[in-house]
């Protein structure tokens, strides 16, 4: 299991914004495995020590975003991306290209717009 | 998805109805893109009707005409 890393915690910290008990939820967090598809990536999470409070959405099942752009270089379009919640907790973040092949290389200067 | 994949015979088969249901439904006025050509992604995500049953896009991108698909999930629907 490895750290969250730069961008991983940006979305994070970014949708905490708008659901702010996703914060309470990011210090537990640990990333179980990172699948690159080839057109984007699946990063999948586990919880290094259980949490009683659950994210409190309509729905304990759903996908959630900001629905701002990832801007990297190397990819014209940018990375969009949603958060899976299942069960009141955050199951993975999907990072999707529009479009492009990417090998799942993210450079630490990437910006939100 | 599995349910979704059976019904139209293999990965590749229910990824060319999304696609198919996506051109259409941007044709028939029902996708959002902002004003870069991106759809949106998470719970606005825009839901269309794939051989009846329902599939809510994940991102993708509106060029020419045609939507260029990201993802899609089924998940919540």
């Amino acid at each position: 299991m490895e750290k969250l890393n730069k961008l991983e915690m940006s979305i994070l910290e970014r949708l905490a914004t708008k659901y702010p008990n996703i914060k309470l939820h990011i210090p537990f967090l640990k990333v179980e495995s990172r699948e690159i598809t080839g057109v984007g990536m699946y990063v999948n999470f586990s919880y290094c020590k259980p949490i009683e409070e659950t994210l409190d959405f309509e729905t304990d099942n759903t996908s959630i975003s900001t629905n701002e752009t990832i801007e990297i270089e190397g990819l014209k379009y940018g990375l969009g991306y949603e958060v899976d919640v299942t069960d009141g907790r955050i199951k993975f973040i999907e990072l999707v290209t529009y479009g492009e092949d990417w090998n799942g290389d993210i450079p630490d200067n990437f910006f939100f717009t | 998805m599995e349910s979704f994949v059976k019904k139209f015979g293999s990965q590749e088969k229910a990824y060319n109805a999304v696609q198919n249901a996506a051109n259409q439904a941007l044709k028939a006025g029902k996708l959002t893109p902002n004003a870069k050509g991106i759809l949106p992604s998470g719970d606005m995500g825009n839901i269309i009707n794939v051989g009846g049953m329902n599939v809510r896009l994940i991102g993708g991108r509106v060029e020419n005409g045609q939507v260029i698909l990201s993802s899609f999930s089924r998940k919540g629907l």
